[in-house]
């Protein structure tokens, strides 16, 4: 065998396992981060970490294609946001279909009757209510404890746009709370 | 002012925005109007709350394992996925190659058969003549697309069948009839087309037990054969029509 053949094959290997170092770092860095984003909008901690997974594996999927692997947290952030409202959406319209089976809402659990469950719940469907790029925006800031600079750097959009965003849409749900 | 002007700018106070003058006076003069901003502005720290509550949550020790189970699955899957398609493509590719082969070389799976016309035909495993003595014509398969010919296979013709056997139907075109060693190719082709322009008489050049071979050169079409081999000097280049 020649020179090459002996020195291809063990780059491509190496390049597989340094590709396998680099995405178990990812997964331990950003798990929590891609569990909060789901959570943010499923309300469901199972969902959520179902969601977050299904996101993990699809960026295992195209890691090796993925130019700039800095960008990582905000690619996943997407996927998982994408997942989550698909979840969310196939979760409502399966509800609907039980409702109108029913002909009869379920009727309010213990909890839901508890003050704060019931802000909980408000504040959630406000939140449900806000345009996806407003919505996004805010639960990233909760999530990052109003860090502005990640947030944007997480969306890749200008942090005055994330600023105003956040703006209107904590003003849009005190209008609606109010 | 009456306090409904002041709706505004109480929820912009509430949310942290800068109050001007004629606001600070407002909730200072107003008492229902400082009860509603002290209520936004706890509103507002609530909502605050609210979204990190909602987001917030601690992936189960086990998530990072399931993942990488989900990625392994994943990967298992799609080896499986090959192993079990490759063979398949591959054994689709074979039939279809052999189906090809036999639809393009039906001629090649059978023996070669002499025509009426072409007297002298060759059968390699019946023997062949030693290099350089130039067969009687480069007598090859009419019409037929490139075939490859192992240069090292010697200039062989079949002896021209008895003036009085039996007539038979002319056969389709076959095998080459008479292959050619490459180091004679250029001076056989030379030879024929000499022959075919009336500038050679065949009897002359042919040997005592073939003739007459003017029948013979009229109905040769020399096809374009490719050798593995370099040709000898002077081959023709392929792609050019050899008639």
């Amino acid at each position: 065998m020649d020179a090459a053949a002996h020195v291809l094959p063990e780059s491509l290997v190496s390049l597989d396992a340094a590709l396998e170092r680099e995405f178990e770092q990812r997964l331990a860095d950003s798990s929590m981060l891609a569990v909060r984003v789901a959570m943010g909008v499923l309300r469901n901690r199972a969902d959520a970490e179902d969601v977050a997974q299904e996101a993990f594996v699809r960026a295992y999927r195209s890691f090796a294609g993925l130019r700039d692997r800095e960008k990582f947290r905000g690619w996943l952030v997407r996927i998982v946001w994408r997942l989550a409202l698909d979840r969310i959406r196939a979760q409502k319209r399966r509800e609907r279909r039980e409702l109108e089976a029913l002909r009869e809402p379920a009727p309010p659990s213990v909890e839901d009757v508890a003050a704060s469950r019931e802000f909980q719940r408000r504040l959630a469907d406000a939140i449900e209510l806000l345009p996806e790029k407003l919505r996004i925006v805010l639960t990233l800031a909760g999530i990052e404890e109003h860090n502005l600079a990640e947030v944007s750097q997480l969306l890749g959009i200008p942090e005055g746009t994330v600023k105003s965003r956040l703006h209107l849409a904590r003003q849009r749900l005190l209008e609606v709370l109010r | 002012m009456s306090c409904k002007s002041y709706h505004d700018a109480v929820a912009e106070a509430a949310l942290g925005g800068a109050q001007d003058a004629a606001l600070r006076d407002h909730v200072a003069a107003c008492a229902a109007c400082r009860d509603e901003l002290a209520r936004l502005r706890a509103l507002s720290a609530a909502i605050d709350r609210g979204v990190e509550e909602i987001t917030h949550a601690e992936p189960s020790p086990a998530f990072a394992a399931r993942v990488r189970d989900r990625v392994a699955e994943e990967s298992a899957a799609r080896a499986y996925w090959w192993r079990g398609w490759v063979p398949a493509f591959a054994g689709g590719a074979a039939v279809l190659v052999l189906v090809a082969w036999l639809l393009w070389s039906p001629a090649e799976v059978q023996a070669p058969k002499p025509t009426q016309e072409l007297a002298g035909t060759s059968d390699p495993s019946k023997g062949s003549e030693p290099p350089g003595k130039t067969a009687s014509a480069p007598e090859v398969a009419p019409n037929r697309s490139p075939r490859v010919v192992p240069s090292k296979q010697l200039a062989t013709h079949r002896p021209r069948r008895e003036s009085g056997s039996a007539p038979r139907p002319a056969p389709q075109p076959a095998l080459p009839e008479v292959l050619i060693a490459g180091d004679e190719w250029s001076q056989v082709v030379k030879l024929y087309r000499l022959a075919q322009r009336g500038q050679v008489q065949a009897e002359a050049v042919a040997p005592p037990d073939v003739t007459p071979l003017e029948a013979k050169f009229q109905a040769l079409v020399i096809a374009e054969l490719k050798p593995i081999a370099p040709l000898g000097e002077g081959a023709l280049p392929a792609g050019e029509p050899r008639k």
